[in-house]
């Protein structure tokens, strides 16, 4: 399914649907004042991560191809920009509309598919080596763990579930 | 006022940092909050990392953890800004979009559980200040802290502000209040409300660790004998990543790193050891030595 912009061009190699969620999010709203930017953390110390560029990309109808490379996997989830946003842009949802595209299409950093491997392994985002010997340390007993047969089941046919357990 | 809370721990603060939830489970009973332990979470789920990679998974997990608590009727607590932001973000999508809410409970069938939209969320932080009240913090002090303090809110347990519901992020001042009231100094500083940037560390490790010096360095110039959080990926960044700044800046912070229940632990006369100051990776001398003498 793909959708065209207002003089009729196709849209790319999103799906219509992206558009409309990306829209639902308030770009058409956005008029680049860039406060977004200024309020973010990860342009500030990478000088590289510009959510306001991104937000312009997408408001002339270009969706970039999402990489595992792309500036876009910068952004921490902080919610500053939307905090700033005098006109109330999800600046944060955005980001993840199209971080949620890259991984569809099997580009997501390290970094991010590690976490997931954790999360599909334990049900926690956590490494369980030597937890037993801190934790006596501080007088705790054994950690408590999730029901993984639940959670596996649960996220059966989920994105999440055929691609972040892959590697 | 005390209460009962349904306790979700999250990842980080059981596996990697229990001396959080060791100072928790201290402290908390002193002010009359008790914990119930039965309830099966899973990770919340992480927001930074799972929300960009899968957002319909990272609700659907959402509102597994959510529905837990729905019969019992229990208001989750957490000691993680990182599961009350996903909990709470997960909630009012789920609130608002009522196919969302069908999607998911099509999956939670699977697992015979149903999304009710029932469930409170409360970071410890916010159950101090809204539910216990500083006042009855202030009764169990038993040793004023003469410390000068740098509050850190971190980003989730504030924001976004309008799905949280707790202080304005620019001008939140609970953190402030309770080191007053333990007997401490809050101190102003520059970047006061800037990210501690672990979560740039997976892309940008230079990025991470400048975020981490700009706080050190303010922190530092305006005389804090210690960095006050409320968050464990906070904490993690400024205890076990102070070294590795220290090296690539090349500066000497040396200023140790307190969870807030820490901090009400001590003055409440518990000890070093049981509010788990012994586990720190950065040196907790000025804080101990602020305790000589009680």
């Amino acid at each position: 399914m793909s959708g065209h912009d207002v003089e009729g061009n196709p849209l790319g190699p999103y799906a219509k649907d992206l558009h409309t969620l990306l829209d639902a999010q308030g770009i058409p709203h956005c008029y680049q004042c860039s406060r977004c930017t200024s309020a973010c953390p990860s342009a500030l110390a990478t000088g590289a991560f510009n959510p306001r560029k991104i937000i312009l990309q997408l408001l002339l109808g270009e969706l970039p191809e999402v990489t595992a490379e792309d500036t876009v996997w910068m952004c921490v989830n902080c919610h500053s920009c939307e905090e700033a946003c005098p006109k109330e842009v999800r600046v944060a949802g955005i980001m993840n509309a199209l971080r949620n595209e890259g991984f569809k299409a099997g580009k997501a950093p390290k970094g991010y598919t590690g976490n997931a491997n954790l999360l599909l392994a334990s049900g926690l985002v956590a490494s369980l080596q030597g937890v037993d010997r801190a934790r006596t340390q501080v007088g705790l007993g054994k950690m408590r763990m999730p029901n993984i047969e639940e959670i596996r089941k649960l996220l059966e046919g989920t994105e999440l579930k055929a691609k972040g357990g892959g590697n | 006022m005390g209460g009962r809370y349904a306790l979700m721990l999250g990842c980080l603060i059981p596996s990697r940092l229990p001396q959080i939830e060791a100072a928790c489970r201290r402290v908390f009973p002193l002010l009359g909050a008790e914990f119930d332990d039965n309830f099966d979470f899973s990770c919340c789920p992480n927001s930074p990392f799972i929300k960009p990679l899968d957002k319909e998974a990272w609700l659907t997990m959402a509102a597994r953890n959510l529905s837990l608590v729905e019969e019992a009727g229990l208001t989750i607590a957490t000691p993680c800004p990182g599961c009350s932001n996903t909990l709470l973000e997960a909630k009012h999508e789920l609130d608002h979009d009522k196919e969302l809410k069908a999607r998911v409970n099509e999956r939670l069938k699977n697992i015979d559980r149903e999304y009710k939209g029932k469930a409170n969320v409360q970071h410890l932080l916010q159950v101090v200040v809204e539910d216990l009240g500083l006042k009855k913090v202030e009764a169990i002090v038993k040793t004023p802290l003469k410390l000068k303090v740098a509050a850190h809110y971190g980003c989730h347990l504030l924001k976004p502000s309008k799905v949280m519901g707790f202080e304005e992020p620019f001008t939140a001042h609970s953190l402030e209040d309770l080191t007053k009231v333990v007997g401490g100094e809050p101190v102003e500083y520059e970047n006061r409300d800037l990210c501690c940037g672990l979560v740039l560390g997976s892309t940008h490790l230079d990025g991470s660790l400048d975020l981490a010096h700009r706080k050190f360095s303010s922190a530092k110039a305006a005389g804090a004998d210690a960095l006050l959080v409320t968050c464990p990926t906070c904490f993690l960044q400024f205890d076990t990543g102070q070294m590795r700044a220290a090296k690539k800046f090349g500066a000497d912070y040396s200023i140790p790193v307190l969870y807030f229940a820490q901090l009400i632990g001590l003055a409440a006369g518990l000890t070093d050891k049981d509010m788990g100051l012994h586990a720190h990776r950065t040196k907790t001398t000025t804080v101990v030595d602020a305790l000589k003498g009680r």
